[in-house]
């Protein structure tokens, strides 16, 4: 009869002085949070799952790391720079110098944002609650807590040397940029939660990704006013992202409803929420039009939106569909999510592929 | 100790049908329910008389909930009988079933601990709360494992809590620390029962002899279900759900080789719970007085009953 050898696991309160050790990974072997299915409880205990190191499956240096900055959302910040890029390359007042710079600036204060967000669920627990299929690195024991928020210290400094030349070359950016701390940081501590995960963070998060971002891409590419067609395309990106935002929230309502996760999403309801969604999409479409019709108002573009349109019903009718907070139709429409999304950058990227076509 | 759980004289005679329905009902089951309100009750020196409502409180909800899931599922059978709502009419399951759960809350609130009738309100409430997902996921082959656990932790896990965490609070030791560990073991208890439930529908390990792929028949995949099929992809999957047979199940996955292999990793999966609980176990010694100890020789085998379903190695 063959033996195996048990698991080891330790459980700590969090008045525990180890407890912090245990977390953060500050340990010569990996401490692993297990999930937990007692929700809405005051937790005020963790269970850890012991591994030696060499226990870990490391997924090698190129998965690592894309995991780690979640490169495949990387599309959430270089389609705006593609946007304006276009906007602006065949202009004489074109400052690429300040522009690369301040695009290298956002990469690595974007790498820094994904991996501090992490880190953010990782200590507040919120891992541990919620269901995902994405591998994070901290929860797979590839990097502990402590290491990741070390890097994501070190990003955000490069992304302040890098984006420095920007900085000086076009000072209205400090203001922009201290504008979006100062939320960032209010948003953050607010509740000791996520960005994702408060309506007031929801609200930060749509100005960040979309206006403060392309107007900081803007003047740092040259722009000498406020551009109208730059904040209505912002607002039209943020509101993109804070949909896949909500799409993701909805996916967790009931896990995050049943941990007084407050969200719009968790605050409306499974079925105001589902409604919630397909009215958000509406609105994009409408927003998106809007743009069209003020600032590229060209046929291509009008056909580009038609077949984005077509495709969003399929999509919507998915979503209202959904029958049940715990089944795969969650999954599937947050996939179909994703599929429309894609379709939405790559019509955005040919629109601005265009318009640079057009003017060299 | 064996307990009264049923008596004619709780429930009102004028009422056509009501105790013929529940002298059907009562008369089957094995009451392990209450039988962990003895192995838990028992070392703690709980008296009598609670110990007899502690039993009772917990197979009236879980007969009220076996009503209303056998008129939710369309069930005919229960414990060789014809179920209630077929034999009587569904409006009849489903008010007997709703009261027992009022039944319930008039023998605790005489009884008077107020914490008691709170811990049980939520555990009523997580019980009806995992009934109506449950239901919201019949004929979704695609579910998750993981999905599946919060649900059973809702219907099933839930009932176990409280066989567990009741002795205590009626002895009204509400130690948080304490009720943390009993909520994970009874967690624990409930995904291995479960899990081992849903293995006999694959006819593995089942000794009682229960009609094979009846859960996937009826448009339900189950936890085992879910996990086997996990790594399938969509065309597998639906020629699997398809299956009548044992054999056809076999095939679907690849060959009965596969099914081993897969069975396999599912108890080892199960084996890391098992380790799990008897972490918590250990931990459990700590809140307990010295002429208390005997709960942790009477808690340790429940894992190889429920799961392996075995009795326990000495």
């Amino acid at each position: 009869m063959s033996t195996r050898s048990a698991t080891r696991f330790v459980t700590l309160k969090s008045s525990d002085p180890a407890y912090e050790n245990y977390l953060w990974g500050d340990m010569p072997e990996v401490a692993l949070p297990i999930k937990s299915y007692n929700l809405g409880t005051e937790e005020e205990s963790v269970t850890f799952e012991i591994k030696n190191k060499n226990e870990i499956n490391w997924p090698g240096w190129p998965r690592f790391f894309t995991a780690l900055i979640k490169l495949r959302t990387y599309i959430l910040v270089m389609l705006p720079m593609f946007f304006i890029l276009c906007k602006h390359a065949a202009s004489a007042e074109f400052d690429i110098v300040s522009y690369v710079s301040a695009c290298v600036g956002v990469l690595l204060l974007y790498a820094g944002f994904n991996i501090r967000n992490d880190v953010s669920d990782h200590i507040s627990g919120f891992d541990r609650v919620n269901l995902d299929s994405t591998k994070k690195p901290i929860r797979l024991g590839w990097i502990s807590a402590r290491k990741a928020k070390q890097i994501s210290n070190f990003t955000f400094a490069a992304a302040a040397i890098a984006a420095a030349p920007s900085l000086l070359l076009h000072p209205v950016l400090t203001i922009i940029l201290s504008l979006v701390v100062i939320f960032t940081i209010l948003a953050k501590f607010a509740k000791n939660n996520s960005y994702k995960n408060q309506l007031f963070g929801e609200m930060v998060l749509l100005n960040i990704s979309g206006p403060a971002l392309m107007y900081g891409l803007d003047f740092s590419a040259g722009a000498s006013r406020i551009d109208g067609e730059t904040g209505v395309f912002g607002a039209l990106w943020g509101l993109i992202v804070l949909f896949i935002i909500d799409i993701n929230n909805f996916s967790h309502i009931m896990t995050s409803s049943q941990n007084r996760i407050k969200n719009t999403v968790t605050k409306l309801g499974f079925d105001r929420a589902q409604k919630y969604l397909v009215r958000m999409w509406g609105a994009i479409l409408i927003i998106w039009a809007i743009y069209t019709y003020n600032f590229q108002n060209y046929t291509v573009n009008w056909v580009f939106l038609a077949v984005v349109t077509a495709a969003s019903v399929l999509f919507l009718k998915n979503v209202i569909h959904i029958k049940s907070p715990m089944g795969s139709g969650l999954k599937s429409a947050k996939a179909a999510a994703h599929k429309l999304f894609l379709l939405v950058t790559f019509v955005i990227f040919l629109q601005s592929l265009n318009r640079w076509l057009q003017v060299i | 100790m064996s307990y009264k759980i049923y008596s004619p004289e709780d429930f009102p005679a004028y009422l056509p049908k009501l105790n013929a329905l529940y002298d059907d009902l009562f008369s089957g089951g094995k009451g392990f329910r209450s039988k962990l309100i003895d192995l838990v009750s028992s070392p703690l020196k709980v008296d009598h008389k609670t110990q007899t409502l502690l039993a009772q409180t917990i197979e009236f909800i879980h007969n009220a909930s076996l009503l209303h899931d056998d008129l939710v599922d369309r069930s005919h059978l229960r414990r060789g009988k014809t179920t209630a709502w077929l034999k009587h009419t569904p409006e009849y399951a489903v008010l007997a079933g709703d009261y027992l759960l009022a039944r319930v809350m008039v023998n605790l609130s005489s009884y008077g601990n107020i914490k008691l009738v709170q811990y049980t309100s939520e555990i009523i409430s997580d019980l009806l709360e995992g009934e109506w997902l449950q239901d919201s996921v019949v004929g979704d082959f695609y579910i998750t494992l993981d999905q599946l656990d919060r649900i059973h932790n809702l219907k099933t896990a839930s009932l176990f809590k409280w066989c567990l965490r009741s002795p205590f609070i009626s002895l009204e030791n509400y130690d948080k620390d304490l009720h943390f560990t009993l909520n994970e073991m009874g967690t624990i208890l409930g995904q291995l029962f479960q899990r081992s439930d849903d293995l006999l529908d694959y006819d593995v390990r089942n000794n009682e002899g229960k009609a094979v792929l009846g859960d996937l028949k009826s448009g339900y995949l189950n936890s085992f279900g879910s996990y086997i099929t996990s790594d399938l992809s969509r065309s597998q999957v639906e020629t699997f759900v398809k299956s009548q047979t044992l054999e056809q199940v076999y095939e679907a996955l690849g060959g009965e080789p596969q099914f081993k292999q897969k069975l396999e990793s599912f108890d080892a999966a199960n084996n890391k719970l098992i380790d799990l609980y008897e972490h918590h176990l250990e931990n459990l010694q700590k809140w307990l007085k010295p002429d208390q100890q005997d709960l942790i020789k009477n808690l340790k085998p429940l894992t190889e009953v429920l799961y392996w379903r075995r009795k326990p190695s000495k």
